[in-house]
């Protein structure tokens, strides 16, 4: 058995990895990251996953339902870490076989794959707690630099982290952009992990907060129709259900952490496209309490004033 | 949430657990219950946003979620629902803040054409709980429900809720949280309604918190806190304080101690609440009203509702009381409060 293959077994138990696994891990897996397209291609058949937010126990769940990695090809819309207890394990998890099965997994980058995002939301005191140093995430986030922005199924379904970019009508002017950078705040390559559909504007709107667009039906209609696509899958976005289309079918929201921060209650789903781009959405609830290692501690009463 | 209270403790103070699997115990004459649902389905989001009169509602709305403190012999109910903090927000309408990248975005080319949003995005509620009073047909007969028909209204006072005694480690026989609502703001920081409370063989207390962090631009704590001393006289007797406090992060940084506050959590997420969130409720909490006590001097009154606006820190607290009255009649008392 490998190194290699026994990591994934170690991690497959949510057991994280040496630092200095860790290391080599991610220059490993920066070779084969770096050759890939900002619009990377994908093949049918392909199982479509999206937000997992460090949910480790959920991802299990997710592999039971769509089926193990080689076996099956995945294609991961990013997300992978912040907001749930094992960031590092699950990050590392989908790393190990994106490493050690290139072209049956592909991993693309959402908006908390930052280093910005990862201070607020939790990933960079998970690394400091369960590492002692903040090391193992210099080296996450330094990978996270090199992921592709989104993705390209049989030329037919285009899909992306957040949404469109009001700089962005062609595929080709994606495949332009320098990707190898922190999140900008600002531009095409922020857009496309941030931005959101919005029921009530038709083209373009902006959010409240000042920053951040939302795009309506007609600008995802002008879009498909360019770069003639079928339609757009992204995540980003909680659905109580695990998948939601909106304007007639052009676009599709897939969501993948079910009980998203242990406390929602809502379902998950992934979508499976099989050779011919045919659509099945697999929706699943969280983990069992008891699949779940160490049991819920109930907590004490709380003296609050 | 749930703590497992030893039966005898719970026999001892004249409490019972409820029947049918509900959370929470009957005391004293008062019912109180905790209800923990799932977020809104899709479906019934856009039914509220349809009653609320609105297209966006925070991400995890807890509709069913709720807690509920029921005066048997009087029927008046008081609650802490989604809905109602929800109908205060869009009462308060407050104008959206602009987050840090905003003023990058000013400059960024922009399409020819786009709507700008403007609803506050931070669900900000003036909420302070919900009071209703139901009275049981069978018990009280008809005539009792037309006098029944009063508002229940808190009026101001002079008393306080006794933190004292309510530092004292007497047994908690019911302790539960309840989200209301949350948001994540997009990634630009959290927005969360949620109530907690604890009953003990004396007496009953709730928070009910409003906690919004933008990154990089305020904090807002609103808190309301509810305290009922069981066996006090005749009729029950609620105090009620809340607390609203605000400041932005440029008049923390300028006082310097934020920055060391706020750079490494350790155990974030560990609960509801992050430890990133825990330090700037206490920043709020201890540090703002301590830099109150060195300009009494810059005292505002604000719309008559006894305000206090220092440097930025936006101080304003208001207590006032309920009486209840299990006989037939519902009177109330006004005792005026006044802040130093």
């Amino acid at each position: 058995m490998s190194d290699l293959d026994r990591q994934i077994e170690q991690l497959k138990k949510c057991e994280p990895l040496k630092e200095s696994e860790v290391k080599a891990l991610c220059l490993k897996a920066m070779e084969i990251l770096v050759e890939e397209s900002n619009v990377q291609r994908v093949d049918a058949p392909v199982t479509i996953c999206g937000d997992i937010h460090g949910q480790f126990y959920d991802l299990k769940e997710l592999f039971k339902v769509g089926g193990d990695c080689p076996k099956t090809n995945y294609l991961f819309l990013g997300d992978f870490v912040d907001r749930g207890f094992y960031s590092v394990e699950t990050f590392l998890l989908l790393l190990a076989l994106k490493v050690r099965y290139p072209d049956r997994i592909t991993l693309i980058r959402g908006n908390h794959e930052s280093r910005q995002i990862t201070q607020v939301y939790g990933f960079y005191d998970e690394c400091l707690r369960k590492y002692g140093s903040v090391n193992v995430w210099r080296y996450c986030t330094d990978i996270f630099d090199y992921l592709s922005l989104s993705a390209l199924i049989e030329n037919k379904i285009f899909s992306v982290h957040g949404g469109l970019s009001p700089a962005i009508t062609t595929l080709d002017q994606i495949r332009t952009i320098d990707r190898k950078q922190e999140v900008p705040h600002d531009g095409a390559m922020c857009d496309l992990l941030w931005s959101d559909p919005e029921d009530i504007v038709d083209g373009w709107g902006l959010s409240p907060r000042g920053a951040g667009f939302l795009f309506g039906g007609s600008v995802v209609t002008s879009f498909n129709h360019t770069n003639n696509i079928d339609y757009i899958c992204r995540a980003h976005q909680l659905v109580m259900e695990g998948y939601k289309w909106m304007f007639n079918n052009q676009i599709v929201t897939v969501w993948s952490a079910p009980n998203y921060c242990y406390r929602c209650g809502n379902v998950a789903a992934i979508l499976e496209l099989d050779e011919n781009l045919n659509k099945q959405f697999r929706v699943f609830d969280a983990a069992p309490q008891e699949s779940r290692g160490a049991p819920a501690k109930k907590p004490a009463p709380d003296y609050f004033l | 949430m749930e703590v497992e209270v030893d039966e005898k403790e719970l026999k001892a103070a004249g409490a019972e657990p409820l029947p049918d699997g509900r959370r929470g115990l009957r005391i004293h004459g008062w019912e109180i219950e905790t209800r923990k649902l799932s977020i809104l389905t899709s479906s019934n989001l856009q039914l509220w946003e349809e009653k609320l009169q609105t297209s966006h509602l925070p991400e995890m709305v807890f509709g069913e979620s709720c807690l509920i403190l029921k005066h048997v012999d009087s029927g008046t109910k008081i609650h802490f629902n989604a809905f109602d903090a929800l109908t205060g927000w869009k009462q308060e309408a407050l104008r959206p803040v602009e987050v840090p990248a905003a003023a990058k975005w000013k400059f960024r080319s922009k399409p020819s054409e786009q709507v700008i949003l403007d609803y506050d995005y931070t669900f900000t509620t003036p909420y302070c709980g919900s009071e209703t009073i139901e009275i049981d047909t069978e018990k009280h007969g008809r005539e009792e429900i037309s006098q029944g028909t009063y508002g229940l209204h808190w009026d101001n006072c002079e008393e306080k809720i006794d933190v004292v005694s309510l530092a004292s480690k007497e047994p908690i026989l019911f302790y539960d949280e309840v989200v209301l609502y949350e948001d994540e703001l997009a990634d630009n920081g959290v927005s969360l309604l949620t109530v907690k409370v604890r009953v003990m063989p004396s007496c009953w207390f709730l928070l009910l918190r409003f906690w919004l962090r933008v990154d990089g631009v305020l904090m807002r704590l609103r808190d309301t806190r509810m305290h009922c001393v069981f066996g006090v006289g005749e009729n029950p007797i609620i105090l009620r304080e809340s607390c609203w406090r605000e400041a932005t992060f440029q008049v923390l940084s300028s006082v310097s101690f934020s920055s060391s506050c706020m750079c490494v959590c350790p155990f974030a997420c560990c609960k509801i609440m992050s430890f990133f969130d825990q330090v700037g409720i206490i920043i709020l909490l201890f540090l703002v009203p301590f830099f109150r006590k060195f300009v009494t001097c810059a005292r505002l009154d604000l719309d008559s509702k006894r305000c206090l606006c220092i440097y930025g820190f936006y101080y304003f607290v208001s207590t006032k009381m309920l009486r209840l009255n299990s006989s037939k009649k519902i009177r109330f008392l006004v005792i005026s409060f006044d802040i130093q």
